[in-house]
Formats: C-alpha cells, sequence, structure tokens
C-alpha cells in the first residue's frame, strides 16, 4: 500500500512513454485533468516547546490532506486534515489536527491533538510562498505552526504540495515585465542657446496638452463623489478652454511645427531641420512609442524611457552623423533636440503614470510621431496596429458573423464535422442550472455532440481508421461554480462513466444511458480497436476514447502580486481566469481553410441561448486561424505541460499551405489573445490604436456588457475631442448580466462622469464635430422577444434626432421595422416583462471616407431586411439544431456589395474596423484575464454595424444625472470606494 | 519641530491630487480622559494610513498621568501614584454617514503600566516605582468631523489591558474618552 501510494505521490507530470507518437500509432494524449478533490502536502518543521518546566526543542514531519470548502478557484477555505510525527525533547512523538484554512488569506486554524500530552490545542498557522511559485519553484511554503495557548510554542517549516506535479509551474514566475534593461548612462549633449530652450519649452507644453487630449484623465478620487467630480470637473474644463483656443488637431501640428523649428535652429537650416524632425519622428514612433504601448495593461519594473530612448538616440545620431544632412558643426545641437524630447516624453510617461496612479494605464500618444495626414486611411491605421500588437492582418479569410442562437449551432457542427482534433476553449461549460436541474445546452452538447459523434466514428473506426481527438480547456473558477465536474468526468471517460447524473430528468437519463451504451457496443465491435487495444494496453483505449480535459488555471497558492514583502497584502493569482471563449477544428498548416474556429462573446449553456440574452460570434476560416496552434501550445506549457508532453496536433511545425481559398474568402482579420495573468495583452493595444489615432469625423461604436475602464473611456473622450463621433453603450441595472455592486457602481461612475464631460465639452465638440453619447441598453419585453425590439428600434429611432442625423438610411429603414413588427415569433405568449441582457462585445470603427459612403448606400432597406429575419430565426431556443447559415451567407453577400460601392465611392482612404471577442470594457479585462478578440477591417464591418443599428434602438441615451441614477442605481458612499478599491478585478 | 509644522502647514494647504484612488495619511495629536485608575487625563500623538479611505490602519501613543491616592502603612501613609503610557496599532473600518466618517476598530497593542510607591513623612525612605508591560485590545468608535483642512475625531473607547502584578491593585480597565485633531494628505493607493 505504502510503496504505490509513494508512487503516485512522486509521480511527474504524465506518463512519460509513447508520448512522441500519434494515437493511431499507439501515443498517448497528455492532458491536464480535473483538480483533485484532496490535495495532499507534506511538511518539515523544527521549533520551540514553551510550555512546561523547561523550554524543549521541537522538530516535525508533517503529511496532510485538503478539501476545499469554499471559492476552490482562489482557495477562499478549506478544511485541513493532517498528521505529524517527530520529537519534543529528546521524547518522539505525534498527533492529528483538523484545521480550517484560507489559501486566499495564507492562514488557517483549528486543533491540534498531540498524543503524548493526550490534550487537544489551539493551532494557528501561516503559510507564505516567499517567492513567485514557491520554495524550489514547486509550490513550497514557508510555514508556521504557532501554539498561542501554550506559551506561544511554535514551529518554523516548509511544506510542499505532493501529488502536484504541476503546482508552481502554473503561471508566469515574473509579474513585470522590465522596460529598461541595465543600459550604459548616455553621455548628455549640452547646448546654451536661449532661443532653442524656448522652443523646447513650447514643445514641451505642447506635448503636456496632446497627452491631456488623446486621453484625458476622469477618475478623480475625492473623499466623496461631489469632490471627486467637482475635480474632473475643474480638469475637464481646463480642457476645455485649451481646446477653445487650439483644438486637438491644431496642438498636434503646433507640436510638430515646434519640432521643424527646433531641429532647423539646432541645424541652422530649415530644410536639413524638416528632415531631421521627420526622422526623429519615425525613430521616436518605432522605437519608443510603439514598444511602450505595447505594454498597456502590463505591470512593469523599471518603468523608463531611457533604454528605448538610448536605441532611438543611437540609431538618429548615426543618421545625423552619418547621413550629411545635418551641417558637421550642428551635429550636437541636433541630437541635443532629440534628446531633449525623449526627456520630454520619458516625463510625460511619468506624469500620466502618477495621474492614473498605475503605469498599466500610460499611453504615450502617438501622435508625438504622427501629423493627422499619417493616419486617416485602412493601409496606415492597419500598418500601425500590425506593428503595435505584434500581428498581422491576414487577408483571404471566410467570416460570419453570428448572432445568439446560432453559437450552440455552430459549436455542433463543429463538433460532428471535425476528422483529426476539435478545441474547446471555454470559461463556462454549466453542468445544472440555478433550479438544480441538468442544463440543457451543456447537454446537448455533451450528448449530441461529444458522444454521439465518438460513437459514430468508432463505428466507422474499421473501415477509416481515425477517430477525432477532442480537448476541452476550462478555466477551474466557473467549472467548480457551475459544477462542470458532471460534464467533465463523463468526458473523460465515457467507457466507464454513469449515465445517472444528478439533476437529469428520466428523459436525459434514457437518452444519454442509450448513447453510452453504443459508445460501448461500437468499441466493443470495432476489430481494429479491439487488437489495437492488446498491443497498446487497456490504457490506451480509454486515452483514445475520451473527451481530453484540461481544467486550466487551477488554484496555486504560491502564486501573489503587488504584495509588500511574499503575499502580505498582496493578491492572488487566483483572481486571474481565462475568459477566452472559442472552438475550432482541423486547423492545419498544410491547409489552412481545412478548418474553422468560433471566436464568441458566450459560454456553453442554456443561459446564453434565447431571447434573453444578446450576445455575438464570429465563425472564421482561413490563415488567421494558424495563430491558435500556438495559442493553444502556449496555454499548455503555461499550466506546466512539459514541451515532451505536448499533444501533436499542437506541437509547431510548417508547412506550405496546399489549399486553395475559397472564391468568398476575402477577409481581412487579425487574432488578439491577452494572455491571462501577467503575460502581454495585444487586445488592449490594437483598441488604443484605433481609439486613440481615428480621425475626425470618425464613428466609433462601443457597446459593452462591462463598461468600466475609466482609460478606455478617456481614450474615447479624447476621440471626442478630436472630432470623432462616439457611441458608448452600456446596460442599464436591469440588462446587466453582471450586476454585481463593485460592477455596477464603476458602470455607474462612468456614466456619470461622460455625462458631465459630454456638458462641459459641448461648445469644444461642437466646434469640430465630435459627438460624445453614453447610453444605456434599457431594454423591457412585454409581449414578443422580436417584435418588441424592432418597436423599440422604431419608436427610439423616431424620437432620437442625433441618431436620424448619423444615420440618415434610418427613415428608408422604417417600412422594414413595420414588416417585422407584425412577425411575432413562437414564445410570444410571454407572461410578465423580461430584461434582456446585453452580453455582445462587438465594436465598430469607420473613417469619416467610409462612413459617409456607408450611410448613403441605397442596400440599406434590404439588408435590414436579411437582418431581422435572421435575428427572428436565432432569438428563440427551440433546442433543435438548425442550419442557419443562410443568413449570415446573405449578409455577407450584402455587406460586400455595400462595401464595394463604399471603395468606389471613397477609394483607399476609406477605413472600417469591427472588435468581436470576449473582452469586456474593464480593468479586469485589460490587466487580468485571458481575452481573445477578432479584428475585421473591410466589408464584414458592414455585419457589425447593421446589428449595432438595431441595437441602438434598444438605448436610452443620457443627457442628465437623474437618468442615469434611474437606470443605475446611484452608490452609497462607502459603496463607492469599496468599489474603487476593487476597481481593477472588476 | 517648528520646521516640521511648517512642512505640515504647507502640505495640508497645497492642492489636492486628483488620482484614481486615494487614501488619507494622518498625522495628529490625541488627549483624553480614561476612567480607571491607571488612566485619566492623557495625551499623545496619533498617525494612521486609511487606504481608500475604507481600512484603517493607525498607530497611537499616549501618555496617561493616571491618579494618586494614599493608604494606611504601618509607620507612616503611603503616596501611591499609578499611571500608564500606551502603544498601540489602531484597526478599523471607516464608514462615512452623511458628512462625518464613523471608525469602527480596536486598538491592539501594549500599556506600560507604572506605579510609584512613596512613604509619606519619611524623607529618606526612597520611593519604589514598579512596571509592567501589559497586552492592550480596546475596541472603539470614532467620529471623524472636518474642519477646514483638519479633522476632528473624538472616540470612545474600552480599554481591556492585562492585570499589571503591582503591590497596590488600581483599576486598569474600562472607558476612556479622546479627542484627535488631525491634519489629513491624501496620497495614492499604496499597492500597485
Amino acid at each position: 500500500m505504502a510503496i504505490p501510494l509513494l508512487g503516485w505521490l512522486l509521480q511527474p507530470a504524465g506518463v512519460a512513454a509513447q508520448r512522441g507518437r500519434p494515437p493511431e500509432h499507439g501515443g498517448l494524449t497528455e492532458s491536464i485533468g480535473q483538480p483533485p478533490r484532496w490535495r495532499w502536502s507534506g511538511g518539515l518543521g523544527a521549533g520551540g516547546w514553551f510550555e512546561g518546566p523547561q523550554n524543549e526543542f521541537m522538530a516535525r514531519a508533517e503529511l496532510g490532506v485538503q478539501h476545499d470548502l469554499l471559492g476552490p478557484s482562489i482557495g477562499l477555505l478549506s478544511v485541513v486534515f493532517e498528521g505529524y510525527a517527530g520529537y519534543r525533547g529528546s521524547d518522539p512523538g505525534g498527533g492529528f489536527r483538523a484545521m480550517l484554512r484560507s489559501g486566499y488569506m495564507g492562514a488557517g486554524v483549528g486543533a491540534d491533538y498531540d498524543t503524548e500530552l493526550g490534550r487537544v490545542n489551539l493551532l494557528v498557522r501561516l503559510e507564505t510562498p516567499v517567492q513567485r511559485g514557491g520554495l524550489f519553484g514547486s509550490g513550497g511554503m514557508i510555514r508556521v505552526n504557532w501554539y498561542p495557548m501554550e506559551t506561544h510554542s511554535f514551529t518554523l517549516g516548509l511544506s510542499h504540495p505532493l501529488g502536484q506535479p504541476r503546482a508552481g509551474k502554473t503561471r508566469p514566475l515574473e509579474e513585470k515585465i522590465v522596460v529598461a534593461l541595465e543600459f550604459p548612462a548616455p553621455i548628455p549633449y549640452q547646448v546654451r542657446d536661449p532661443a532653442l530652450d524656448a522652443v523646447l519649452d513650447s514643445l514641451r507644453g505642447s506635448a503636456e496638452w496632446i497627452r491631456r487630449t488623446v486621453v484625458p484623465f476622469l477618475d478623480q478620487d475625492a473623499r466623496d463623489t461631489r469632490t471627486a467630480e467637482a475635480r474632473m470637473a475643474a480638469s475637464v474644463d481646463e480642457l476645455a478652454s485649451r481646446l477653445s483656443r487650439r483644438s486637438a488637431e491644431e496642438e498636434v501640428r503646433w507640436f510638430h511645427a515646434q519640432l521643424d523649428l527646433a531641429f532647423s535652429l539646432a541645424a541652422a537650416d530649415i530644410e536639413a531641420g524638416r528632415r531631421a524632425a521627420a526622422e526623429a519622428r519615425a525613430l521616436l514612433l518605432h522605437e519608443v512609442l510603439l514598444p511602450y504601448n505595447g505594454l498597456l495593461g502590463r505591470k512593469k519594473r523599471k518603468d523608463t524611457l531611457v533604454e528605448l530612448g538610448i536605441a532611438a538616440r543611437g540609431r538618429f545620431g548615426r543618421w545625423v552623423a552619418g547621413s550629411g544632412v545635418i551641417p558637421h558643426g550642428r551635429v550636437e545641437p541636433v541630437l541635443y533636440v532629440y534628446q531633449a524630447l525623449l526627456e520630454s516624453v520619458n516625463e510625460l510617461r511619468g506624469r500620466a503614470a502618477k495621474e492614473w496612479d498605475d503605469p498599466r494605464l500610460v499611453w504615450l500618444p502617438l501622435q508625438y510621431a504622427l501629423l493627422p495626414e499619417d493616419h486617416d486611411t485602412q493601409a496606415e491605421i492597419d500598418a500601425l496596429i500590425e506593428r503595435a500588437a505584434g500581428q498581422r492582418l491576414a487577408a483571404g479569410n471566410q467570416v460570419w458573423y453570428l448572432a445568439n442562437l446560432q453559437f450552440h449551432w455552430e459549436l455542433l457542427r463543429m463538433i460532428r464535422e471535425t476528422k483529426d482534433y476539435h478545441v474547446l476553449w471555454i470559461h463556462d461549460f454549466p453542468a445544472v442550472t440555478a433550479a438544480g436541474g441538468l442544463d440543457w445546452a451543456s447537454f446537448s452538447q455533451v450528448v449530441d455532440g461529444y458522444l454521439t459523434t465518438l460513437a459514430e466514428r468508432v463505428e466507422r473506426y474499421d473501415s477509416t481508421g481515425s477517430l477525432p481527438t477532442y480537448f476541452i480547456f476550462l478555466d477551474q473558477h466557473y467549472y467548480e461554480v457551475r459544477k462542470s465536474r458532471i460534464w467533465m468526468s463523463l468526458l473523460e471517460d465515457p467507457l466507464t462513466a454513469s449515465s445517472t447524473l444528478p439533476g437529469a430528468t428520466l428523459e436525459q437519463t434514457t437518452k444519454l444511458a442509450a448513447v453510452l451504451g453504443r459508445l460501448r457496443r461500437a468499441v466493443d465491435s470495432s476489430r481494429v480497436l479491439q487488437a489495437e487495444a492488446r498491443q497498446y494496453s487497456s490504457a490506451w483505449l480509454r486515452n483514445r476514447i475520451k473527451v481530453h480535459v484540461n481544467i486550466t488555471y487551477q488554484a496555486d497558492p504560491s502564486f501573489w502580486g503587488g504584495g509588500l514583502v511574499s503575499s502580505l497584502f498582496g493578491y492572488p493569482d487566483n483572481l486571474m481566469r481565462d475568459h477566452r471563449k472559442l472552438a475550432f477544428h482541423d486547423v492545419s498548416e498544410d491547409d489552412p481553410y481545412r478548418g474553422t474556429a468560433i471566436y464568441t462573446g458566450m459560454g456553453v449553456g442554456e443561459q446564453y441561448l434565447g431571447s434573453s440574452w444578446e450576445d455575438r460570434s464570429l465563425l472564421v476560416r482561413g490563415p488567421s486561424l494558424l495563430d491558435l496552434k500556438r495559442e493553444a501550445r502556449d496555454l499548455l506549457l503555461s499550466q506546466g505541460i512539459a514541451p515532451e508532453e505536448m499533444p501533436l496536433v499542437f506541437r509547431e511545425r510548417t508547412a506550405s499551405p496546399q489549399g486553395n481559398p475559397p472564391v468568398e474568402a476575402k477577409a481581412r482579420v487579425m487574432t488578439l489573445h491577452n494572455r491571462t495573468g501577467y503575460e502581454a495583452k495585444p487586445l488592449n493595444v490594437a483598441k488604443a490604436i484605433l481609439y486613440s489615432l481615428l480621425p475626425p469625423g470618425s464613428v466609433i461604436k462601443v457597446p459593452d456588457s462591462l463598461w468600466n475602464s475609466m482609460f478606455f473611456a478617456g481614450l474615447l473622450t479624447g476621440a471626442s475631442c478630436r472630432g470623432v463621433r462616439v457611441l458608448i453603450v452600456a446596460p442599464a441595472l436591469a440588462n446587466a448580466p453582471s450586476a454585481g455592486f463593485p460592477q455596477m457602481i464603476r458602470a455607474w461612475e462612468l456614466a456619470s462622469r461622460l455625462v458631465a464631460v459630454r456638458a462641459r465639452l459641448g461648445p469644444v465638440l461642437a466646434r469640430v464635430g465630435g459627438q460624445l453619447r453614453i447610453g444605456l441598453y434599457a431594454l423591457e419585453i412585454h409581449d414578443d422577444a422580436f417584435t418588441d425590439r424592432v418597436k423599440a428600434w422604431q419608436t427610439s429611432f423616431a424620437g432620437t434626432p442625433f441618431l436620424r442625423d448619423l444615420m440618415p438610411f434610418a427613415e428608408s429603414l422604417m417600412p422594414v421595422a413595420r414588416w417585422a413588427a407584425a412577425r411575432p415569433g413562437p414564445d410570444s405568449a410571454m407572461v410578465g416583462p423580461s430584461y434582456p441582457k446585453l452580453h455582445q462585445k462587438v465594436q465598430f470603427f469607420a473613417n469619416r471616407a467610409a462612413w459617409d459612403a456607408m450611410v448613403v448606400a441605397p442596400e440599406w432597406p434590404e439588408f435590414m431586411r436579411i437582418y431581422l429575419a435572421y435575428r427572428r430565426t436565432t432569438l428563440y431556443v427551440t433546442g433543435e439544431y438548425r442550419d442557419a447559415r443562410s443568413g449570415p451567407d446573405q449578409l455577407e453577400a450584402m455587406a460586400r456589395r455595400m462595401y464595394a460601392r463604399v471603395l468606389a465611392t471613397a477609394g483607399p482612404r476609406a477605413a472600417a474596423y469591427a472588435f468581436v471577442g470576449s473582452q469586456n470594457q474593464d480593468y479586469r479585462g485589460m490587466f487580468m484575464d485571458g481575452e481573445v478578440g477578432v479584428l475585421l477591417t473591410g466589408p464584414e464591418t458592414l455585419v457589425a454595424l447593421v446589428d449595432l443599428v438595431f441595437l441602438e434602438g434598444a438605448v436610452v441615451w443620457l443627457d442628465d444625472q437623474a437618468t442615469v441614477d434611474r437606470l443605475l442605481r446611484r452608490p452609497g458612499e462607502w459603496e463607492r470606494r469599496l468599489a474603487r478599491i476593487a476597481k481593477d478585478a472588476v | 519641530m517648528k520646521a516640521a509644522m511648517l512642512v505640515c502647514v504647507a502640505a495640508a494647504a497645497a492642492p489636492s491630487a486628483a488620482r484614481a484612488q486615494l487614501g488619507e495619511l494622518q498625522f495628529g495629536i490625541i488627549g483624553g480622559y480614561g476612567s480607571a485608575e491607571s488612566y485619566r487625563g492623557g495625551a499623545g500623538l496619533s498617525i494612521a494610513v486609511v487606504p481608500g479611505r475604507i481600512a484603517y490602519l493607525g498607530a497611537r501613543y499616549v501618555y496617561h498621568w493616571g491618579s494618586t491616592t494614599t493608604i494606611p502603612g504601618n509607620a507612616a501613609d503611603f503616596e501611591i501614584r499609578s499611571w500608564s503610557e500606551t502603544v498601540s496599532a489602531d484597526l478599523g473600518l471607516q464608514f462615512p454617514i452623511g458628512r462625518v466618517e464613523l471608525v469602527i476598530g480596536a486598538s491592539l497593542g501594549s500599556v506600560r503600566f507604572q506605579q510609584n510607591r512613596l512613604q509619606l513623612l519619611v524623607p529618606e525612605t526612597p520611593s519604589e516605582t514598579t512596571e509592567a508591560w501589559e497586552f492592550l485590545v480596546a475596541p472603539s468608535v470614532a467620529v471623524y468631523f472636518r474642519a477646514g483642512r483638519l479633522l476632528i475625531a473624538p472616540e470612545f473607547q474600552w480599554g481591556l489591558a492585562g492585570d499589571p502584578d503591582f503591590p497596590v491593585h488600581v483599576s486598569h480597565r474600562g472607558p476612556a474618552f479622546y479627542l484627535r485633531v488631525v491634519v489629513p494628505f491624501e496620497i495614492d493607493r499604496i499597492r500597485q
């Protein structure tokens, strides 16, 4: 008994053998599996026993097991049972313990029965990992056992997890990225020239106003709401005053004129100065601004631009000295100007970090290096996004924009069509509903999808010789909350699992038993499988006929960040979750068009389906999917899977694409992953580029279910100051899918402040044609989910002049709306009002050239008709699989026609983008959680647009605080403070 | 001292920072009266950090002059003087209620009790002073009023100190009232 136990405790991750071979040749596929219900640990400690006639030395070895009671994914509360043995003085002894422990707090308290003393003692335990990943990088902790009632006797020692080979390996060891590595101190240039210094002073002043204009800070705190809002008002008034004298664009042009002047003075030659300024801008952009901004949302160490600046200065110095443009005697003054420019930008970085109270939120305006004409076309903005985010906008993709229920259907279709492998990478796969029953949507995916498909493929195995390999990547948080262990245990071992599940109806149990029986019969009947199992073992067979479950980001108390010393006053990485939601299959380097992927904002489960939930997905086929294998590989590596354990389908390989793209595959797509925790966050960067650079006259629409990021709100306010028309939509309290008080208070603060900002900036916005509209999605369904939406749209557009001005095609849509309003759906017999939840994370962007051409397209009525028909199809739950692709196909075709007209009218100056993905507009999404987003350009953006046009019909646009207070509850002061403390995590 | 006061005044008068999350740093004086014989009138210093204006993390030092009593002796009466010094950490939660802030918490720390015994009418007899350090827990409630740049905080506390082993027993537990006058400074958040 002891030897097998020891072997299990000390086993390495996975089984070393059979890893390099494909499954069909006897190889095993490695997976993380599910978190254990009971976790073992061992410890060694020594200390003093002071209760007695004399002080005694004490040494003990401990073996314990713990079981989570509350919040397993963050280690909120667990029960621990332990035994120990050792010496007190010269006497051997031992005992048992039972404790309540909070891994989150790093503390526990309980009873210690000492067999030698024959009594129970109070025990208090403190544990800390000392360093990220714990002692030895394997989750070990410093452990203090304290007996406060026994004259403060104690032991100090180490503890170590047992049987958890990935402990200490599931998060990055560094929480901060080093901005400035070691660098030699450059020799500063010294120039005495009062005229030059005056110009540089002017340049610095202008740079500060550019910073405040591009990302105005709106999140001022104070001892109460009124004082905080007064501070914000004062700051905005200063900005408004400045902008009334010099517009945002004029400020940027002034800055660059001063830069040209400074270099011209330094070079004593106007033309040479201009060329030097151009070179300086290019190097500033590529060596300093873009690399630094690429760290948006990440913690930073040695946060200074000096090292980046040295690279820029070095290259600039080389150009100055070697180009022959700068007169020989003027090299030093020219380099002095560049030095001053870089120092100024570094000062502004520091000021922004101080103002936002967080270096993660520093965004250096690219306007320091770009003139307005440098970022007003699709090609220019594309290039900047690609450079900043480090990703390509891949051409030749096919895209379908999916509404609501179609995600469920497409996921089923994907699972059933999979030939080689399929990955479901999701944050929620619920087993039970709030009412205690089995979640029918998950049941459908498990039974109709995975198990039925496995059974069918096994039945054909003797002739085909192939079986698909299924993977599920599911974050531990909702896995625990929604009792997903029920599904995962079934899928991990369908050959022996029981068909009796908690909460299942008789019909469900019967159906499950039937499909499990079918699968097992198929396995038993397969001569090839049975022959292979005899060769490769029954373990191989179980590994072959299963879904490979990977519960990711399992609780690991050895990872903390932000602590003063070790984990003291820190917060655990366990708070950071993988919020990515996507699925893909058969993506292959050989043929980029073989597989497809769905990117979505929703999870599996019935709560996401039906008319009470607004969510969108994107189905993609094409070369942009190739990154997914890398992301899956990196996820598994980050979770402690060793490279040699990596499932073959995810391993890196190079191949020349063989497949021909379908004729329709023309979409340009960039897939961006914010990795979980302290890793790269390119999705933030791409958004910030678009918010901060779209030129005057552009339109930006940003609805979101968790609109809490004051930083993004600041960028969008800055956009409106440039003359961009910005429409921000958040859910009203009744329509919020995540309506916890910290989230809603931050949403209230954001809405309140934007309403105030809009009023204070009114004249400035009017002058440049900008708009800053904040609205709340406040839809109330009384009769029919579809027709009520249509009627709300009719009423809203008829009564909202700015919408009709912005979208002059709206009038032409009224007949279509009347047609749709007369076609209720199948569940029109609804009882009582319902409040659909706004959960979709779709954003739309167009510059003036594109927008002006879009809004006059004559196809709008037909476009809206197709859209409404499709929405009606995907709004009502039937529980049955449907092929609804004709809707997205028609929408895509229409969008291509319309966009061809846009290009014909506006030419290459037209720029349009759309984002679809999982990231919310909150700090949690920016700083902590894993997120995925797809950036589209071109025709496909129009499908997102028609969707958002319809969504805006359910929005109450905010002009006054009373409406904000009515639709979002005004918080009490204590709640406001609590929400502000928790703002990074909500 | 004068320079330090000037710095404090200048800092208090400076325009507030307008960051995204502010706490307070508070420096001030504290004075009060405890009913126990070892306490009575007292005065001292108080310092606190209030992250997010939610959690109150402070420290105080208070010298209590205590009380003097006379007890009969064999040869002559004894004058017994008992006094104390409190050094404690103040932990609490701060709740805004209208225009005032309520802080509910407790002081955790030590009290240095001292007792001096002097035999009266016997000049050559040296006085004897004994001392004892005892653990202190003192639940408290305080209300902070804003008065210009200052905060004024009356506080009620119930001291539960350990029992000092003195020749003459004097009371060392019970209610106490304090008044704090502090200068608050807004500070950025401590952790990022």
